[in-house]
């Protein structure tokens, strides 16, 4: 009953809210779109968002992105199978990127985009050795030979 | 914490950026990790060593009945709580273990269990593991997910926190009693249960049924409900929704043993709010007997209907008829399926019915049933055409003639079975042809042909040597792309 009664009135104009990148440049983005980041909405309920809302966490680039995905995700009468693929394609991307799009989504509380970037993260470290996984994430700080058999020994049942 | 660490970031030149997360968000990464992966960690770096022992999600894969592993990793378990604990298990000697793992979930005060007792090999279900009496009370669940398992206690349910529910096997009795005993449930997935006969919640809001069957016609009683999934379930006596007002998406894929038109006329008054409707091959076997006149316009408030229909002629009268339900449809989605089964069902109620194949695109009978429909989109075209099933013509004919703000009409090849819907170019030519050749009601319209080829040894493509190409007919920018 409500929707075809909202249905029937005129489109009222779209509600925008402004964003600014730690390097100064500002994305327009629908408040509807907005909501999907909490950290957005609790701004939002306490009329903090007249202004552009300053992120100083996040630069331009990927700022971006995280509009584009919250656009996406706000659209009407996309169809589930045509939205997964879109994700596929959005975090296709260098796992540097991911990162960055795992400490923007933290910050502004965005729950699909945290577990989009995290399930991509995960999936490329199971069931590698550990020698992979250093190698691709670059992770320094490695044990000397001696202590990495002495972890390995204190763990030994993880290994068997 | 997040600017520090991008700061730090940019002086480290992109070196060990995983390293530099938070432990919370290495957790979040983790949590999507078997925790056998995760453990293996401590030995990646110093910054690792220690990071997985303050892990709050538990995800465990068991094959081998004399594995130490999880009980190894609950021993080294060092927070109060558990936030998740999935526990899949491919071995069936390990009840007493079972138990021992849920009372320390339970003791944890775990929010989101998974249980999943399953034969790996044969994919067979156990059927004589009970699940613990003590999880029937366990009130910091939030979400659970039980497979392969009984109940069996008379006992009640207590989930006071539960928002979604997934389970299997249950009966009636054992429903009502998880349905009394769980105020604020909101998800609700029932497979292959057997003879459920009521569901009543005044907290649900999505309910899906999948794989079940019921001799008795199930009721639905959901005053908050807002999507219903009915899939693969077979009933005998059809589905009745007492109280739904708030049903917006429905998709209802079942079989039925008897069509009852007063049954189906009933249901289609109870999705007349629905904005979203999928129907399944069944909606043919009950719509054929039904008169254009007495359905009507009964859906009026839906804008997105979705059709899995069996290739056969029979099927476009009802095809026909679902359009005269739906006054104000925006986009309409024809997947048209190969089922040995669908055919001759469809063919015998044919034949009792009595439908003159030739008659029910008299356009006299809609008053304008496509007057607002900008999207079409058709799936197994080309699988139709091969079948020389001449009528999905005839359907593409009428939609272009009379869909008078049609912007896209797209014929989309199907992921499987390529070999059926794979067309040689001169086919494809023919058919192109013979699109451009109808009359558009909409000067806009532009028909869409997604369709495979035959590629040239392009291995590394996900689907082998086929690939998807694009011819655009009748539209300024028509062609080959």
């Amino acid at each position: 009953m409500s929707s075809s009664s909202s249905s029937s009135l005129p489109p009222c104009p779209k509600k925008m809210i402004t964003l600014k990148s730690s390097d100064g440049e500002t994305f327009q983005i629908e408040e509807t779109a907005a909501l999907q980041s909490k950290t957005l909405e609790n701004m939002i309920d306490e009329n903090c968002a007249s202004t552009p809302i300053p992120l100083r966490s996040i630069n331009g680039k990927i700022l971006a992105k995280v509009v584009e995905f919250c656009n996406k995700h706000a659209e009407v009468g996309v169809d589930a199978e045509s939205l997964h693929a879109w994700d596929a394609e959005f975090v296709n991307v260098e796992y540097t990127t991911l990162f960055d799009y795992i400490l923007a989504a933290n910050f502004l509380e965005i729950p699909t985009l945290l577990d989009l970037a995290s399930g991509v993260v995960g999936d490329m470290i199971k069931g590698k050795t550990p020698d992979e996984i250093r190698k691709m994430f670059n992770i320094n700080d490695a044990f000397s030979p001696e202590e990495e058999e002495e972890v390995r020994r204190a763990n030994q049942w993880a290994f068997e | 914490m997040a600017s520090t660490l991008m700061q730090t970031r940019g002086q480290k030149d992109y070196e060990d950026y995983i390293s530099l997360l938070p432990d919370c968000l290495i957790h979040h990464i983790f949590s999507f990790l078997p925790t056998r992966d995760v453990v293996k960690t401590c030995i990646l770096s110093k910054r690792w060593q220690s990071v997985w022992t303050t892990i709050s999600d538990l995800r465990f894969s068991v094959w081998s009945y004399n594995d130490p592993f999880v009980d190894t990793v609950l021993m080294h378990y060092k927070w109060p709580k558990v936030k998740k604990f999935h526990l899949d298990i491919k071995q069936d000697n390990y009840h007493s273990n079972i138990d021992s793992w849920i009372h320390f979930a339970i003791d944890h005060q775990v929010e989101e269990f998974f249980l999943n007792l399953n034969n790996c090999a044969w994919d067979i279900w156990w059927e004589d593991y009970t699940w613990s009496p003590l999880l029937n009370h366990c009130s910091s669940l939030i979400k659970l997910c039980l497979r392969g398992c009984r109940f069996s206690s008379s006992d009640g349910i207590s989930w006071s926190s539960l928002k979604s529910l997934s389970i299997q096997n249950v009966s009636d009795d054992v429903l009502e009693k998880i349905l009394m005993g769980s105020p604020v449930l909101e998800h609700l997935h029932l497979i292959g249960c057997r003879s459920v006969k009521e569901i009543q919640s005044r907290s649900l809001r999505e309910l899906v049924i999948d794989a079940c069957w019921a001799d008795y016609p199930l009721e639905i009683s959901t005053p908050c409900l807002q999507s219903l999934h009915v899939r693969k379930a077979y009933f005998c006596k059809s589905i009745r929704i007492i109280e739904a007002p708030s049903l917006a998406k429905a998709e209802l894929d079942f079989g039925l043993a008897k069509s009852n038109c007063r049954l189906v006329k009933e249901l289609l008054f109870k999705l007349q709010n629905a904005t979203q409707i999928l129907f399944g091959a069944w909606c043919l076997q009950v719509m054929l007997p039904l008169k254009v006149e007495d359905v009507q316009d009964s859906l009026a408030n839906c804008k997105s209907m979705t059709l899995h229909v069996p290739i056969r002629e029979f099927s476009f009268p009802a095809i026909a008829n679902v359009l005269a339900t739906t006054p104000n449809l925006e986009k309409l989605v024809i997947k048209f399926e190969l089922s040995a089964w669908d055919a001759s069902w469809y063919n015998s109620k044919l034949d009792s019915n009595n439908v003159d194949p030739k008659s029910y695109w008299h356009i006299k009978k809609f008053k304008c049933p496509t007057r607002h429909l900008k999207n079409v989109v058709i799936f197994g075209f080309y699988a139709c055409v091969r079948f020389k099933c001449d009528e999905v013509f005839t359907l593409v004919k009428f939609l272009l003639g009379h869909a008078f703000v049609l912007e896209n009409m797209v014929i989309n090849n199907y992921k499987l079975p390529k070999d059926v819907e794979v067309v040689d170019s001169r086919k494809l030519l023919e058919m192109a042809q013979r699109l451009e050749s109808y009359h558009r009601a909409s000067q806009h319209a532009a028909v869409i042909l997604n369709y495979w080829e035959e590629g040239l040894g392009r291995r590394h493509h996900k689907g082998g040597r086929f690939t998807t190409k694009t011819l655009c007919v009748g539209h300024k920018n028509a062609g080959l792309e």
